[in-house]
């Protein structure tokens, strides 16, 4: 069996962008929007009302609306995670915890990874850095921003690592005889402003399901969110920040910095030496 | 971004097909509206894409619950082709927006006032626009500026074309790295 690392749990995608102010006029541009994208392979409009439209373009989600700009993927399996979860499925359903929220179709099949986590995070990147850029130009520049996100979500398979960070709130809870079946958790992580960066934002949520009273529940899920804050004081919108590009590169990287630097997402194989 | 707390009693379940038989016997198991979860051995040959022709994304229900569970359509080979980077809707939309709007000049402004109403909401703007190191004063709305504007604030002004016709736009600079060769060059001025 190969061995799995933090990167091939990686599941879904989003970035967002978060105004200030509501801008209602946005609306005016969704006939243009359409107009210009309509012919793209895979594009279909999912709803436009209340100053919302929801479309689906090649393999991202588009949602653009008077508050913000959201952009997520499909949720996706890898190879490697595929290949550890099949092992368990003899026992007919594994619940995958749902940490990826309403703005993914739950209803759809779960699309495969071939090219592996790093090409499907690169090709989301991508994605997301022309489709803002092109939104930006259609509505002359998308509002001052409160804030920027970038959500990576995670699914951990827990019949074969041992996810260091759940496994303390068990055995660092010395509860006597008592095993913590059950794990719901939201943490935030703050960062002051230093020079040229902003305020920043880090969101940690782990969901682990009640093993005790659903024993197939092996997986856990884990979301990282991190963001930017402008200082409210200031007007910054995405030139702000060097463009669409500059901006969720920031986010992506500044993300990764983070999850290399803690220690949320290690985990070893059971048995084994650490994997992080 | 996900401030909002999210639903955690909702799970997705991945399914394995155990017998891998036929469609037909799945059509014909259908449980929708009993009130049991769906059985879905038998669903799905695994042949033609192994990896996800095991999987089954069913909607959200609640992890200690088998009510309300409902049957996704089959899996088509077209959702098995999984991410791909090759001719990606990323290059598709970099070609649109070349094609959209063209940016004929760019040049530096200073806001130097902001037209209020008497209530203080900002109306209009004068910028003073450096076309080649001569300084022209523009006033124009708020409207067509786009975002908000103080006095000393400094904009890029855009002459663009777009659709045929020519008009001017305003953006914040972006701002620039600059090493530190460059800034004493700058410091030197």
């Amino acid at each position: 069996m190969s061995v799995i690392e933090p990167i091939d749990c990686l599941t879904a995608l989003v970035v967002g962008f978060h105004y200030k102010k509501p801008r209602y006029s946005i609306a005016n541009s969704f006939n243009e929007i359409l107009d210009q994208i309509q012919d793209l392979p895979g594009f279909t409009v999912s709803s436009i009302h209340d100053h919302e439209l929801v479309m689906k373009v090649g393999k991202v989600k588009v949602s653009l609306s008077h508050q913000n700009l959201i952009i997520n993927s499909p949720i996706v399996i890898g190879e490697k995670l595929h290949s550890l979860i099949a092992q368990d499925v003899n026992k007919g359903k594994i619940p995958i915890p749902n940490i990826f929220g309403p703005r993914f179709d739950l209803e759809e099949p779960i699309m495969a990874q071939k090219e592996g986590p790093k090409k499907f995070r690169d090709a989301f990147i991508a994605d997301s850095i022309e489709m803002t850029r092109l939104l930006d130009k259609i509505i002359t520049g998308l509002p001052p921003l409160r804030f920027a996100g970038f959500v990576e979500y995670y699914v951990i398979p827990l019949n074969h690592v041992t996810w260091d960070i759940l496994e303390k709130f068990n055995k660092e809870a010395h509860v006597l005889d008592g095993e913590n079946t059950e794990k719901r958790s939201i943490n935030r992580y703050y960062f002051p402003k230093t020079g040229k960066l902003d305020e920043r934002c880090f969101i940690f949520h782990l969901l682990k399901q009640n093993s005790h009273n659903a024993p197939e529940a092996v997986l856990a899920g884990a979301s990282f969110d991190y963001q930017f804050m402008p200082d409210q004081q200031e007007t910054k919108n995405l030139d702000g920040y060097g463009g669409a590009e500059n901006l969720i590169k920031s986010l992506s990287t500044g993300m990764g910095q983070i999850l290399a630097r803690s220690k949320f997402i290690n985990f070893s194989l059971r048995g084994e030496n650490h994997v992080s | 971004m996900l401030a909002e707390a999210r639903s955690a009693e909702d799970v997705v379940e991945i399914v394995e097909d155990q017998e891998a038989t036929d469609m037909q016997n799945f059509s014909s198991s259908s449980p929708t509206g009993t009130g049991e979860p769906a059985k879905l051995s038998g669903f799905i040959k695994s042949s033609v894409a192994p990896i996800v022709s095991s999987i089954l994304f069913l909607a959200p229900t609640n992890a200690l619950s088998t009510d309300h569970v409902e049957r996704t359509p089959a899996i088509t080979n077209q959702q098995t082709e999984g991410y791909t980077l090759d001719g990606s809707t990323a290059h598709k939309l970099a070609s649109i927006r070349e094609r959209y709007e063209k940016t004929l000049f760019s040049y530096p402004g200073l806001i130097v006032d902001v037209q209020r109403t008497a209530s203080g909401d900002p109306i209009s703007a004068t910028i003073l626009v450096s076309v080649d190191g001569n300084d022209h004063a523009i006033q124009r709305p708020i409207k067509q500026i786009g975002f908000e504007v103080e006095p000393n604030m400094r904009v890029i002004v855009d002459g663009i074309e777009r659709g045929g016709i020519k008009k001017i736009a305003f953006r914040i600079p972006a701002p620039v790295e600059l090493d530190e060769e460059e800034l004493d060059i700058i410091r030197d001025l």
